[in-house]
C-alpha cells in the first residue's frame, strides 16, 4: 500500500519538472508559447530523436531507448495520443525512472501516474489553461487550443480542482 | 462450464472461417488427439481455450503486418510471418527453397547476413515466399542493416528479457518496436545505407530474379 502523501509529494515533483523544462525550453530557444506546446521541439530540445513507428501494437504507445536518446511512438495513433504518449516518455527520462520492466508493478503505477502527470503539465501548463479558461469554458475549444484529446484536457481540469472556473 | 464452452465454439467457428482448422466434427479429435466421443476434461478445455485464443490473435496479427510487407522489420520477418499464416516449419521451407534448415532460422532472427546466401539460394527462397523482387530487395536491405547492429539491438532488447513475468507476447512486441527504432534511426546517419557489398549483391540478385 503506497502511503497518499507520498504519491501527492510525487506528483508535486512531476509537474514542477515539467514546467522547469517548458521554462528552459522557452529561454533556450527564445520561444513565445501561448497555448499549444510544441512537445516534438522540446524533444528535440533534449536531443532526442524521434521516430514514428509501423510495428507497434495497438496496445503499446511509445518506446524510449535513451541509451541512444531515441522515442519511437505509435505511427497508427491520433496525434494527440502521440503527443501525450512523447510527453510520458520524456517524464519518465527527467524523473529518471527505471525502465518499466525492471520494476515491480506497483511500482511501475507510480512511475507510469508520474509521468502521465508529467506529460499533463507540459502539455497544458496549469498557467496557460487558467489564462484559456478566461476566454472559454467548453472543453472542445480548450483541448483545441492546447491541440490535445478533450479527455487529457478534462483529466488536468479534474486534477487541478479546476471544475468551479467551468 | 456452459459459459466456457460458448466461448470455445466462438472461438472455433471464428478459426474455421480464417481457413485454420477442419470441419466441426473432426476439431476436437484434430486440437487434442483425443479418442471420438470421450468427454473433454476440464483442464484441457482451458488449455485448449488458450490456445486457440493465442493462435486467434497470432494470425490476426500476421495478418495485419503482411498487408503491408514494406513495413516490415526484415527479410526473416517476412519469412516467419508467411510461415505462420501457412502453417509452414522452417524446415518444409526449407526443403522448398533448398536452403539448410538452419540458414531460415537464422535469417529470421536477423542472426546472418543476406549476403551469406548465394545468389540461387536467396532467388529460390523469394520464389518459394512469392515476394516480388522490389519489396525482397528492400527487406533484404534492411535484414542486412540489422544484422550489422545485431550488437546494439541485443543490448537494447536485454532490458525486456524475463522480468517480472511480463508475458513472452507483449516483450516480443516491444522487441520488434526497438528493432524498427534502431534501424530508423540508423538509416538517418550519413553513410549508414550505402554499402557497394551488398548493392552489387543486390544488382546481381535483381539480374537472377529478371
Amino acid at each position: 500500500m503506497i502511503d497518499e502523501t507520498y504519491e501527492k509529494k510525487r506528483v508535486g515533483f512531476a509537474r514542477n519538472h515539467a514546467r522547469n523544462l517548458l521554462e528552459r525550453y522557452k529561454q533556450a530557444t527564445r520561444t513565445k508559447i501561448e497555448y499549444e506546446v510544441p512537445v516534438i521541439n522540446i524533444a528535440k530540445y533534449l536531443g532526442f530523436h524521434v521516430e514514428y513507428l509501423d510495428s507497434m501494437a495497438d496496445h503499446h504507445s511509445a518506446i524510449i531507448y535513451p541509451d541512444n536518446m531515441l522515442i519511437g511512438l505509435n505511427k497508427s495513433h491520433h496525434e494527440h495520443r502521440q503527443r501525450f504518449s512523447l510527453g510520458h516518455e520524456l517524464g519518465h527520462y527527467l524523473l529518471k525512472h527505471k525502465p518499466e520492466f525492471e520494476l515491480p508493478p506497483e511500482e511501475a503505477e507510480i512511475c507510469n501516474n508520474e509521468a502521465n502527470e508529467f506529460s499533463g503539465e507540459l502539455l497544458v501548463p496549469l498557467e496557460s489553461l487558467k489564462r484559456a479558461l478566461k476566454h472559454t469554458k467548453i472543453i472542445s475549444e480548450l483541448a483545441h487550443l492546447f491541440n490535445v484529446s478533450q479527455e487529457a484536457l478534462t483529466i488536468r481540469i479534474l486534477n487541478q480542482n479546476l471544475l468551479k472556473k467551468i | 462450464m456452459e459459459e466456457k464452452k460458448d466461448r470455445m465454439d466462438v472461438l472455433l467457428k471464428s478459426l474455421i472461417k480464417m481457413g485454420e482448422l477442419p470441419p466441426e466434427d473432426k476439431i476436437i479429435e484434430y486440437l487434442m488427439d483425443l479418442p471420438s466421443g470421450r468427454e473433454i476434461p476440464k483442464a484441457v478445455r482451458e488449455k485448449t481455450i488458450e490456445r486457440l485464443e493465442k493462435r486467434q490473435k497470432e494470425l490476426r496479427d500476421t495478418k495485419k503486418r503482411l498487408q503491408n510487407p514494406a513495413k516490415l522489420n526484415s527479410f526473416g520477418e517476412y519469412i516467419r510471418l508467411i510461415r505462420i499464416k501457412e502453417k509452414a516449419g522452417t524446415s518444409d521451407l526449407a526443403t522448398r527453397a533448398k536452403i539448410a534448415t538452419n540458414k531460415i532460422i537464422l535469417l529470421e532472427n536477423d542472426g546472418i547476413s543476406p549476403l551469406d546466401f548465394t545468389l540461387d539460394e536467396m532467388a529460390n527462397l523469394i520464389r518459394a515466399i512469392g515476394l516480388t523482387a522490389q519489396i525482397a530487395i528492400e527487406l533484404i536491405k534492411k535484414s542486412y542493416q540489422l544484422f550489422k547492429m545485431q550488437p546494439q539491438i541485443a543490448e537494447a532488447s536485454a532490458r525486456y528479457d524475463d522480468k517480472h513475468g511480463i508475458p513472452e507476447s507483449k516483450i516480443e512486441d516491444m522487441n520488434r518496436a526497438l528493432k524498427e527504432l534502431i534501424l530508423k534511426s540508423s538509416g538517418r546517419k550519413a553513410g549508414a545505407v550505402s554499402d557497394p557489398e551488398l548493392e552489387n549483391y543486390l544488382k546481381n540478385l535483381q539480374d537472377k530474379l529478371k
